[in-house]
C-alpha cells in the first residue's frame, strides 16, 4: 500500500462514519465533531432470558479514549431489560432497540441505538384444536390450528399451512374449511418451520338421504327471531343425530331497492328479517337438503314522544338526573351540573307539564356528574369532580323535603381522585373512586357513612366508569375490561358488601363500555346485560357547535354468566349513546346528539335492533337558547309514571310521553 | 463595600427600567399554564406590560370527564412542550405537542397521576414523577422518557405522593419530594438511580447503594426498608445514624395511628413538602414544605437542611430567578405570593394573588418577572398574575380557565423597539419592497407557514396554527411589485398584479369564472414595527364588511 492511500484510508473511514451511525457486526459508531461513541456489539440476537452485556467508549479520532459517562436505556422494555450499565436481558420475541448515550450538552451528545432481535423460541409442536375425526361425506367443518413453541408460548402470527394428503377422501381450503368427499380415511397435515402434525379420520357415508325443515310459524314481523329446526333422517325415516346442517338464506323483500342485508341466520338456525317480504331458508348435509319460506310482515309499532314539559337549564351544562317519588307524595328530580359550579338543582316533576325548579345545593366541585336518591326518597346522594381541595368524593343530602334540601355529611376516605358515578343499594352507596374500583360504603346512618368493601379489577391498565345495582348484584362498566358481572348481595357466589365476588365479564373490542342495565325477558327467560358505548372521534365542542360522538347498545346474553354472548346491537346512524334505562321491554336510550330513543326489546334478540324496526320513536331536545343552541346531547333518561324525563347536557331537564300508533301492546 | 455599590448599581439599573417613558419592557414573555378542572392548557403572552390569552388549547381523549392536566414542561430548545394528564383509564398520558402549531405529535402511558417534570440537560430525557395523589399510602416512582420517541425507558421508586420534579442547572441530577413521607429524593439522571434521601422533617439523610435502587420494579419495597443502609461513602451523616433510628421509631408510632397507614414505616409527614427547586449556580435546593410553612435550604453537599424560612400559609410552588437573587414561592392556602431576598434569607413582599388558591411559579430567564398561576374555587376561573420582580408588584392579570394549575415558561423574545423614524425613506421602502417580493415568493411557493413572518412580528397574539387554518384555497401563479409607497412615517401600500387560481375542489365546482384569473394592481396596506415591514392582516370579517359598503349595503 502506498503511503498516499495510508494517509487516506483512515479519513475515509471516518467520512463513511461520518455519513451516519453505522451498523457493522462487530459494533455500531455515532460521530459528533471529533469524537466517537462505539458500541459493541453493534446488534445481537438472544432468546428470551439470554443476556448481553454491551461495551461502549468514546474516543477522539485518533482513538484515544475519553473520560465520558455512557448511559444505555431501551423504549422496548416489553421485549427486554436493559440497565445504565448496558447489560441487555430478553424477555419476550420481537425487535427490540437499545440507545447508547453520552451525559453532556446536548449539541456534544453521542447518541446510537443497538438492535437487539429477541427471537422466538423454536417451534415446538402444532395442534389440531377439536380435531374432527369421524365426518360425514359432504359435510364441511372447519379446521383450528394453534402453534405452540419450545416454553408453551402460543405463537399467533405464525403462519400454519394445511393440506390434505387424502386428497381423493376430504379436501381442505386456505381458510381450513375440510370437506369430505368420498368415504374413507383422511389425513390433514398442518406444517410451518418445517414442523408437522397430522389429523386422521374418517369420512363416513353419509346416512342423511333427507333433511325436514320446520319452523313454528309462517309469518312473523322484523326483528322475531325464528328457530328453525332441520331434522336429518336415513333412508329408512330414522333420525341421524349430530348430522352437520349448514344453513343459508334467499330473499326477496317488499322494498328492492337499496337494501344491503336484509336477514340473517347463524349456524343454530336462529333467523331474524331486517326488512319485510318473502325468505326462504336453506338447510342441507351432504347432497341432502330442504327449504323453509316464510313471510316477513313491518313490526309497525310506530310511536311518538310528546313534549310534556321542561326544566331549562341554558346558563351551564346538565349531567345526570334521578327522578323519584318523596315522601310526601309529590315527584321530584334532581340534575347534576357539568364543568360549572359544583350545583345541584331540585325540581319538582308532580306536574311534568309544569316543571318547578325548587332548590338547589351547591358543593365545592366542578362537575356534580351524578345524582342519586335512596329507594325511601330521604336521602339523595351526588358526586364531586374537580374540588378545589382535590378532596373530592360524595356529598349526603337529606331531602325529605327537596324544597329545602341539607346537606347531612360529605365523605372523601379514598374517594379523593373524584367520583364519576355511584348507586344507592339497600343502604349502601357505591361510589367509583379515581376511576380505578367502586367502593361500597354503609350509610345506615347518614352522618357517619364508613367503606365496607371495594371491589377493582386485577388486570393491568383496569379502569371502571359506572355501576348500577341490582338484585344484589353490581354490574359495573369497565371500558376496555367491558361489563363486569359482581355478587354484592344476591348469594349467587356468596358476595356481600364486604366481599364482593365477580360472577362473569364481557368485554367487547372497542373498549367503549360506559354504561350497563341488566334485563331479563319474560317470555324467554333470557337475562341480558345492555350495554351502552361513550365514545367522541370527533371531540367534545363545549360552546359553539354540536358534537358528535358515536357508539352503540350492545345486548349480551348473559343467562349463563360463565359464558356471555353478545348477540344483537342498537345503533342509531352517525349518533352515540350515553345512558340507558329499561323497564316494561322498552329501552330508552339517551343517544347524545340522536336525542333520546325508545325501542321495543321484547322477545328474542339477534342481529341489528335499529334495521329491524324495533325503534318505536325518538325526541330530538332543541334549545335555541341552549348552552349549545340548537344541538341535542341527551345524557340520561328515566321512564316515571308513565312519563319518560331525561337530561340534556346543553339544556337541562325534560318530560316526554309516548304515544302509540294503536293500543297494541309491544310484545305482540 | 462591593456589596453595596452592587446594590446601588442594580437599583439604580431597575429605576431606569421602571422609569416612564424609558424602555420600560423590551421583551415579549410566552408561557403554557393549564386549567385542571376544564382539561385545557392556556399559552399566554405577557408584553408592555399586558398578559393575554395567545391560544386556548383543548387537551385531552375523553371529552366528558375531567382529565385533569397537571404538569408541563418545554423542551430545551423550544420546539416542544410537554403535558402530563393526571386520570386515564386509569394511568395518565404524557403529550409531546409541537410549539409551533400547538398540536399533539407524540404521547406515552405513564403512571398513576402523572404531574411535574423537566427534560434534563446532560441526559436528554424526561423525568416525570407519577403523583398518584388518589392511591394508597405505598411510594410511588419517577418515570425516566425518552422525550424525542416518547417511550418510558425506566421507573424508579420513591416515596408516597411525590411532587416537584426539577433537575439539576447541569441535568445530572433530578429532585423530587415525597408529600407523604416527608422525603427529599435525589436521583442520578444517567444512571436513573436514587442516589440519596433527606427526612426533612428529622433531617437526617441517608445514601441509597447502588443495587437498592436499580430495577424498580423489583426494588420497589426494599428501598424503603433500608433506612440502615447508607452505602459505601462515609459521610457526615453516618454519625446520625443513631438520631435516625430514634426518629424512625417516633415514626413507628404514627404508623399505628394512622388510618390510611398500608406501607410498613409510612407515616404522615409534618413537613408535607411539595416542590423542591435548585438554585441555578449554587449547591442547594429549596423545598416548600407545605405542612410546615416553611421554604427549606438544603445544602447538596450534606444532603442536610442548612436554612429555613418561614413563610405564609402552604407553600406550594417556589422557583429561584435565573441570576439566584430571588426566590418567589406560591402560598397556597393563604392565596398569597412571597418574593425572597435568597442571600440574606428576608421575605421581601407578601403579595395577595387574584384568586385564593394560588399554583404555580415561574420566573423569566431575566429574572425580571414572576408568573403565578391562582385555581380558583368552584366555577370560578383560574388566572395568572404577573409579578414585577423590581418593583415587587402585580402587574397584570390574565383570566383562563377552571383550577388554573401547572406552569412552564416558554421564550423570551426581544420586541426591537427601534422607531419608523430612525430610519431614511430610502432605507425604508427599500426594505418594504424586499419583504413584499418576499411575501409573494412565499404565496407563490404556496410556503404558507412561510408567509407567517410577513404578517405577524416576533410575539404576535396570533400563533402559526391559527395562520395556517383555511389556507391553501387559492394558489398564487405569478406577481409583479408595481409600487411600494408610504402612506405615513410608519404605513405604507404596496401595489402588485398577480394570477391566481381557485383550487380548492369545493369552491371550484361552483366556479362559474376561470379558474386562474388576474388581478391587476391590488394595493396592500403594510405598517412598520419592531424595526420591520408587516402586511397589514384584514380578518374575513373585516373584508365582508368592505364588501358590503362597497355595495352600498
Amino acid at each position: 500500500m502506498n503511503r498516499s492511500l495510508r494517509r487516506v484510508l483512515p479519513w475515509l473511514a471516518i467520512l463513511w462514519l461520518a455519513c451516519g451511525a453505522a451498523t457493522v457486526q462487530a459494533q455500531v459508531v455515532a460521530k459528533k465533531g471529533d469524537r466517537l461513541l462505539q458500541v459493541s456489539p453493534g446488534e445481537a440476537t438472544l432468546k428470551a432470558g439470554d443476556s448481553v452485556q454491551l461495551e461502549a467508549k468514546v474516543t477522539n479520532l485518533q482513538g484515544d479514549a475519553q473520560d465520558t459517562q455512557i448511559f444505555f436505556f431501551t423504549r422496548d422494555r416489553h421485549l427486554i431489560d436493559v440497565t445504565p450499565e448496558g447489560l441487555v436481558t430478553a424477555k419476550s420475541p420481537g425487535q427490540a432497540r437499545v440507545t447508547a448515550r453520552t451525559a453532556g450538552a446536548r449539541d456534544e451528545r453521542l447518541s446510537i441505538n443497538i438492535t437487539i432481535q429477541v427471537a422466538y423460541p423454536p417451534l415446538e409442536k402444532i395442534e389440531f384444536l377439536s380435531p374432527p375425526h369421524r365426518i360425514y361425506a359432504g359435510a364441511t367443518v372447519t379446521l383450528e390450528t394453534r402453534a405452540v413453541l419450545e416454553g408453551g408460548m402460543e405463537h399467533d402470527a405464525l403462519e400454519v399451512s394445511l393440506r390434505s394428503a387424502t386428497p381423493q377422501t376430504a379436501e381442505v381450503d386456505p381458510f381450513g374449511h375440510l370437506t369430505a368427499l368420498a368415504p374413507g380415511s383422511f389425513t390433514i397435515i398442518a406444517s410451518a418451520e418445517g414442523q408437522e402434525a397430522e389429523l386422521s379420520g374418517q369420512v363416513l357415508a353419509n346416512p342423511v338421504a333427507e333433511i325436514v325443515l320446520s319452523c313454528p310459524t309462517r309469518l312473523a314481523r322484523t326483528g322475531d327471531v325464528l328457530q328453525f329446526e332441520a331434522e336429518a333422517l336415513t333412508p329408512a325415516g330414522a333420525t341421524v343425530e349430530n348430522a352437520p346442517i349448514q344453513y343459508s338464506l334467499f330473499s326477496q323483500p317488499d322494498d328492492a331497492l337499496g337494501n344491503a342485508a336484509t336477514g340473517q341466520i347463524r349456524a343454530d338456525g336462529r333467523f331474524v328479517a331486517q326488512k319485510a317480504g318473502q325468505y326462504t331458508i336453506l338447510a342441507s348435509c351432504g347432497t341432502a337438503s330442504d327449504r323453509y319460506t316464510v313471510k316477513i310482515v313491518p313490526r309497525d309499532i310506530e310511536g311518538k314522544l310528546e313534549l310534556i314539559g321542561r326544566g331549562q337549564v341554558q346558563d351551564v351544562h346538565t349531567s345526570d338526573l334521578w327522578v323519584w317519588e318523596g315522601v310526601d307524595g309529590r315527584d321530584y328530580a334532581v340534575t347534576g351540573t357539568w364543568g360549572a359550579d359544583g350545583d345541584a338543582i331540585f325540581w319538582d316533576v308532580t306536574d311534568p307539564s309544569n316543571i318547578e325548579r325548587i332548590s338547589s345545593v351547591r358543593v365545592d366541585a366542578r362537575t356534580v356528574n351524578d345524582v342519586k336518591v335512596s329507594e325511601d326518597g330521604r336521602l339523595c346522594i351526588i358526586s364531586r369532580e374537580g374540588a378545589s381541595n382535590r378532596r373530592n368524593g360524595i356529598v349526603l343530602i337529606d331531602v325529605e323535603n327537596p324544597r329545602e334540601p341539607k346537606i347531612i355529611s360529605t365523605y372523601d376516605e379514598n374517594l379523593t381522585g373524584g367520583v364519576h358515578n355511584l348507586f344507592i343499594y339497600r343502604n349502601h352507596v357505591y361510589a367509583l373512586s379515581a376511576g380505578r374500583r367502586y367502593d361500597i360504603i354503609n350509610i345506615e346512618d347518614p352522618k357517619n357513612p364508613h367503606t365496607v368493601g371495594k371491589f377493582e379489577l386485577e388486570e393491568d391498565g383496569h379502569s371502571i366508569h359506572d355501576v348500577w345495582v341490582e338484585d344484589g348484584i353490581a354490574y359495573s362498566s369497565n371500558w376496555r375490561h367491558g361489563v363486569q358481572m359482581v355478587d354484592v348481595g344476591n348469594g349467587i357466589k356468596g358476595g356481600t358488601p364486604e366481599n364482593p365476588v365477580r360472577i362473569g365479564e364481557y368485554a367487547y373490542p372497542s373498549g367503549w363500555n360506559h354504561a350497563a342495565f341488566p334485563y331479563k325477558d319474560k317470555v324467554t327467560g333470557k337475562f341480558y346485560i345492555i350495554a351502552g358505548d361513550e365514545a367522541f372521534p370527533y371531540g367534545l365542542n363545549l360552546t359553539e357547535k354540536p358534537t358528535y360522538p358515536r357508539g352503540w347498545i350492545h345486548f349480551i346474553d348473559f343467562t349463563d354468566p360463565e359464558n356471555p354472548e353478545e348477540v344483537a346491537r342498537y345503533e342509531v346512524p352517525e349518533a352515540g349513546t350515553h345512558n340507558l334505562w329499561v323497564e316494561d321491554d322498552l329501552l330508552y336510550v339517551a343517544y347524545y346528539n340522536g336525542g333520546v330513543r325508545v325501542v321495543d326489546i321484547s322477545g328474542d334478540l339477534m342481529g341489528d335492533l335499529y334495521h329491524q324496526g324495533r325503534e318505536i320513536a325518538w325526541y330530538l331536545p332543541t334549545d335555541h337558547e341552549g348552552v349549545v343552541p340548537n344541538a341535542p346531547m341527551t345524557w340520561g333518561p328515566q321512564p316515571h309514571k308513565g312519563h319518560i324525563f331525561f337530561s340534556d347536557w346543553n339544556s337541562g331537564l325534560w318530560a316526554v310521553k309516548l304515544e302509540m300508533k294503536d293500543q297494541r301492546s309491544i310484545g305482540q | 463595600m462591593i456589596r453595596r455599590i452592587a446594590v446601588v448599581l442594580i437599583a439604580l439599573g431597575a429605576a431606569f427600567w421602571a422609569a416612564p417613558g424609558a424602555r420600560a419592557q423590551s421583551n415579549a414573555y410566552w408561557f403554557y399554564v393549564t386549567a385542571e378542572s376544564a382539561d385545557e392548557v392556556y399559552l399566554i403572552r405577557f408584553a408592555d406590560g399586558k398578559a393575554e390569552v395567545a391560544e386556548k388549547i383543548d387537551v385531552g381523549y375523553q371529552p366528558t370527564e375531567i382529565e385533569g392536566p397537571h404538569g408541563l414542561t418545554v423542551s430545551p430548545d423550544g420546539e416542544h412542550w410537554y403535558l402530563t394528564m393526571a386520570h386515564g383509564k386509569p394511568f395518565g398520558i404524557l403529550y409531546k405537542y409541537s410549539t409551533a402549531t400547538n398540536r399533539v405529535v407524540g404521547e406515552c402511558e405513564l403512571g398513576l397521576f402523572p404531574a411535574t417534570m423537566q427534560i434534563s440537560k446532560s441526559t436528554g430525557l424526561l423525568y416525570c414523577v407519577n403523583f398518584d395523589l388518589h392511591g394508597d399510602m405505598s411510594p410511588s416512582t419517577v418515570s425516566i422518557v425518552d422525550p424525542e420517541e416518547m417511550g418510558e425507558v425506566a421507573r424508579v421508586t420513591t416515596g408516597p405522593m411525590p411532587h416537584g420534579s426539577r433537575l439539576s442547572p447541569d441535568g445530572r441530577f433530578h429532585y423530587s419530594c415525597a408529600m407523604m413521607s416527608g422525603e427529599l429524593f435525589e436521583i442520578d439522571a444517567a444512571e436513573m438511580r436514587l442516589t440519596r434521601v433527606l427526612d426533612l422533617d428529622a433531617n437526617v439523610p441517608r445514601m441509597v447503594a447502588p443495587h437498592m435502587s436499580h430495577d424498580p420494579a423489583e426494588h420497589e419495597h426494599a428501598e424503603h426498608e433500608g433506612h440502615d443502609d447508607h452505602g459505601a461513602d462515609a459521610h457526615a451523616e453516618h454519625g446520625q445514624a443513631k438520631e435516625h433510628q430514634g426518629h424512625g421509631a417516633e415514626h413507628e408510632g404514627h404508623v399505628g395511628q394512622d388510618e390510611h397507614a398500608g406501607h410498613e414505616g409510612m407515616h404522615h409527614a409534618k413537613s408535607k413538602p411539595t416542590w423542591v427547586y435548585p438554585h441555578p449556580t449554587k449547591q442547594v435546593v429549596y423545598v416548600a414544605m407545605n405542612g410546615a410553612d416553611q421554604i427549606a435550604e438544603v445544602d447538596l453537599k450534606t444532603f442536610k437542611i442548612v436554612r429555613r424560612f418561614e413563610t405564609g400559609k402552604g407553600p406550594y410552588n417556589v422557583e429561584v430567578s435565573p441570576d439566584g437573587t430571588r426566590l418567589v414561592a406560591t402560598y397556597k392556602s393563604e392565596g398569597a405570593i412571597g418574593i425572597w431576598d435568597v442571600e440574606g434569607g428576608r421575605e421581601l413582599a407578601r403579595i395577595p394573588t387574584t384568586r385564593k388558591v394560588s399554583h404555580g411559579v415561574v420566573i423569566s430567564p431575566d429574572s425580571r418577572y414572576a408568573f403565578v398561576s391562582n385555581e380558583g374555587i368552584g366555577g370560578e376561573h383560574g388566572t395568572v398574575d404577573v409579578f414585577d420582580l423590581n418593583t415587587n408588584e402585580k402587574v397584570s392579570t390574565v383570566e383562563i380557565g377552571l383550577q388554573a394549575g401547572g406552569i412552564y415558561f416558554w421564550k423570551q423574545e426581544p420586541i426591537d423597539r427601534v422607531g419608523a423614524a430612525a430610519m431614511s425613506k430610502e432605507k425604508k421602502l427599500a426594505l418594504l419592497k424586499g419583504r413584499a417580493e418576499g411575501l409573494w415568493n412565499a404565496r407563490v411557493a404556496g410556503d404558507w407557514e412561510g408567509t407567517y413572518k410577513y404578517h405577524f412580528p416576533a410575539g404576535s397574539v396570533t400563533t402559526l396554527l391559527q395562520w395556517l387554518q383555511g389556507r391553501g384555497s387559492i394558489a398564487y401563479h405569478e406577481f409583479q411589485i408595481e409600487s411600494v409607497e408610504l402612506t405615513g412615517e410608519d404605513t405604507a401600500e404596496v401595489t402588485v398584479s398577480y394570477r391566481w387560481e381557485m383550487v380548492n375542489p369545493i369552491l371550484t365546482a361552483k366556479l362559474k369564472s376561470p379558474p386562474v384569473q388576474e388581478a391587476q394592481d391590488v394595493v396592500h396596506p403594510w405598517h412598520f414595527a419592531d424595526g420591520n415591514w408587516y402586511r397589514d392582516v384584514q380578518s374575513l370579517a373585516d373584508r365582508i364588511q368592505q364588501g358590503r359598503e362597497k355595495r352600498g349595503r
